[in-house]
């Protein structure tokens, strides 16, 4: 790929100014790179703050490629983190299969393949961005099954002349030529059951479990690398179900070196989230880390000698300190800083109670999810310091205080502040 | 199956995603309250409602209103309404709900006193005319009443001020109101809104295939629509005819307040409902309407006598089936029980 030595020299400094600056800047840049029409290399100065990006889940451009590879998003790791054979995906066959999928669909025309569909994903999507979810659930709803197929097409042309320009584009990439037909097999499965993998286990649809062997038996049919890339998604979405199925009884789960192998991805996933956590506590950071330590539990679940048992209890400790650390600092922004501006002016109190009030329910749900990874006592004494900063507040009513000590540390308390007067 | 509304219970507004669907009732001078399942199972928990705090943890606001509901010595949908005000206006349920709960108090005195006024300009008892005036026309009236009644205007206000807040408080509005303005009466409007729910839950039905618990939803709203019509229609038939109303009012109260307050009592519970659906948007709706058929109010067999000559919507109301445990993605989240607090107290702020 021709880039000069001056120009790799030059991207690497870029990259290095992107991976130490401030979110704000981080943002603005990614708003610089998904401005251009023709990225190239310049998708490269991101690599460093994916993970970061990855958390703070900023609105980009929903374009072909990404909505395609949505369902496949926790699987999908840098090339230098890619392993041949293992159940993820490398960043960079991302544009070589989005082109191929692209190709077969513009170019088939058969009762399941149409040009007109893609011609209808494509307007859906023209414009909008990834925060659109009603536009990303509606084109998706209509290109993941149509590219699960073309995939499928894919897959059974690859040695014809019709799939030439595929194997070319994935050989320029680096990617070993023997990776191809297992990764267009897997993400075809994968895509088939994205719809599925979205909706089970809610109500009115059918359950987790029933869905991921629905699943699991048709990966059997597209090769082991589609059953450990369907577990280790399915692991990552709903952790207790696909737990359940990696610590089957022999015979009835696939096999072990395919659970394993699947363990191992979502682990990693797991090490890439973990190393870019926000620093404070926000809405979805409950709900984030309820499925983080999910997955934790259903990992240490496996049998015994698993070779990730130590990244298990690595990444348990680095959880837990991330979690106290930023429970500390959210409260303290929430609690102390609060009070200290809090507003004389009816209106404006009122509605900064109310901001501290909703910031104080965010940091109750987080707790109580950060509480299964242990370090009850450290966040005991943050709950207690906060409440005892509340009680000494003159400027806040007795209702007030009552109110707020229930949203963070729990009714009980907050009776015994109501009815002791302070 | 409880035989009377009155040994079913009242809907309290609790705020404890534990206490969903529960009932307040008075038996013996006891207040017991009974709580559906959480899970959607068979069955119900009965306790007394002094030892909340040992069937659960419940929010603060919750434990101040069970304290305040002891105290209450008839338990009606009027009575446990105003006493979950007045506990929403303490602020513990939240900013909103206390300055939805004194919007509230403040629209009632409106809403009383355009009944008053309706009552009297509707024409007087004595028969004759309304003058241009309606302060004079009003006073006139009043006169008119005390005279034949051989009473003072005084005392005709006093009794008249109590029937309008009888009115207003069981949800009845100003007769002929336009549906759906303030002065219509909280049973008129949420049988109107319930009306639209039902049409949403069946479009969305229709849209996302068949779901046992959503059907069962819809079903019971359009029986409970059609009962609540013909109930509310009775009730306020009672109120257009000024002068029988005068003189059961004056005569045997207890009987028109029973008569009157039907629609409320039919539609206890049913708020709740509605705003579960109305607050869930999109993926949320089905969850909405499994947590709704659990908490579908009962209907015992006294409204069945008020629906008299309606078989139909009787089998519906009484023909539920229970909808089965809720099924939920990977489980409760242990910080889940915060958002549903979060959420139940914006339908407290938005209640009537």
């Amino acid at each position: 790929m021709g880039t000069s030595q001056g120009g790799q020299n030059a991207l690497r400094e870029i990259r290095r100014g992107v991976a130490e600056a401030g979110d704000a800047q981080v943002l603005q840049v990614v708003r610089m790179v998904d401005a251009l029409e023709i990225r190239g290399t310049t998708d490269a100065v991101l690599v460093p703050v994916r993970a970061r990006l990855r958390a703070m889940q900023p609105a980009r451009p929903l374009r072909f490629a990404r909505l395609l590879f949505m369902p496949a998003d926790p699987l999908i790791v840098p090339p230098a983190a890619w392993r041949p054979g293992g159940p993820q995906l490398p960043r960079h066959a991302i544009p070589v299969l989005a082109d191929a999928v692209r190709s077969v669909l513009g170019a088939v025309d058969s009762p399941g393949v149409t040009r007109d569909a893609l011609a209808q994903v494509d307007s859906l999507i023209t414009n909008r961005m990834t925060s659109d979810l009603a536009v990303v659930q509606r084109a998706g709803a209509l290109l993941w099954p149509l590219a699960s197929r073309a995939l499928r097409h894919l897959a059974g042309t690859l040695e014809t002349r019709e799939s030439a320009a595929c194997l070319s584009a994935w050989r320029d990439q680096g990617l070993p030529e023997v990776e191809l037909q297992p990764v267009v097999k897997s993400l075809s499965g994968v895509l088939a059951f994205a719809l599925k993998l979205q909706d089970a286990g809610r109500a009115g649809s059918a359950p987790i479990a029933s869905v991921l062997g629905e699943a699991l038996v048709e990966a059997e049919t597209l090769g082991k690398r589609a059953t450990s890339m369907m577990l280790s998604l399915w692991l990552i979405r709903a952790p207790q179900t696909g737990g359940q199925i990696l610590a089957s009884a022999p015979g009835s789960a696939p096999p072990r070196q395919l659970c394993d192998a699947a363990a191992d991805a979502a682990l990693t996933w797991l090490e890439t989230e973990s190393g870019a956590a926000p620093n404070t506590v926000t809405a979805c950071a409950a709900e984030e880390l309820n499925r983080q330590v999910s997955l934790l539990d259903a990992l240490a679940a496996q049998p015994p000698g698993s070779a990730t048992r130590r990244r298990i209890a690595q990444l348990t400790t680095t959880l837990l300190d991330q979690a106290v650390q930023r429970f500390d600092t959210s409260l303290r922004d929430t609690v102390e800083t609060g009070l200290a501006h809090l507003p004389t002016q009816n209106a404006q109190r009122n509605a900064a109670l109310m901001a501290m009030e909703e910031g104080a329910r965010h940091l109750r749900s987080f707790e109580l999810e950060a509480r299964r990874l242990g370090g009850g006592p450290k966040f005991s004494a943050l709950v207690c310091r906060a409440q005892s900063t509340l009680r000494k507040e003159p400027s806040l009513s007795l209702i007030e205080r009552a109110r707020l000590v229930e949203l963070l540390a729990g009714p009980e308390a907050a009776l015994i502040c109501l009815r002791g007067g302070a | 199956m409880p035989a009377t509304y009155r040994e079913r219970g009242v809907a309290v507004p609790f705020t404890s995603p534990v206490l969903a669907g529960a009932r307040v009732r008075l038996l013996e001078r006891k207040s017991d309250l009974i709580v559906p399942h959480p899970g959607g199972a068979r069955g119900v928990y009965i306790f007394a409602m002094g030892s909340l705090t040992e069937f659960c943890a419940p929010t603060l606001h919750d434990v101040q209103l069970a304290d305040r509901l002891q105290g209450v010595r008839a338990i009606t949908p009027g009575s446990v309404r105003a006493t979950a005000r007045a506990a929403a206006l303490q602020g513990l349920a939240g900013r909103d709900a206390a300055a939805s709960a004194a919007a509230a108090d403040a629209a009632e005195t409106a809403a009383r006193l355009g009944v008053q006024f309706a009552l009297l300009s509707s024409g007087p008892p004595s028969g004759a005319g309304l003058t241009a005036d309606p302060a004079e026309g009003a006073r006139f009236a009043l006169m008119s009443l005390a005279s034949r009644d051989g009473s003072t205007p005084g005392h005709v206000k006093d009794n008249l001020d109590r029937l309008c807040g009888q009115i207003v408080a069981s949800g009845l509005g100003v007769p002929c109101a336009t549906e759906g303005s303030t002065q219509a009466g909280r049973c008129a409007n949420l049988l109107r809104q319930l009306a639209e729910m039902e049409q949403q839950i069946r479009a969305w039905l229709g849209a996302n295939g068949d779901m046992a618990a959503a059907s069962q939803v819809a079903d019971a709203t359009q029986a409970i629509v059609a009962a609540g019509r013909k109930v509310l229609a009775d009730a306020q038939a009672i109120i257009a005819d000024t002068v029988g109303l005068f003189s059961n009012w004056a005569r045997e109260p207890e009987r028109l307040v029973e008569r009157l307050t039907r629609p409320d009592w039919l539609l206890d519970g049913w708020e709740n409902i509605n705003l579960l659906w109305r607050l869930a948007e999109g993926e949320a709706r089905a969850d909405a309407s499994a947590e709704a058929a659990v908490i579908l109010p009962p209907f015992p067999p006294e409204g069945e006598g008020w629906l008299g000559g309606a078989p139909g919507m009787v089998d519906a109301l009484r023909g539920r089936k229970p909808v089965g445990p809720m099924q939920r993605a990977g489980g409760r989240m242990p910080s889940e029980v915060v958002g549903l607090v979060a959420r139940n107290e914006r339908i407290r702020a938005l209640s009537a």
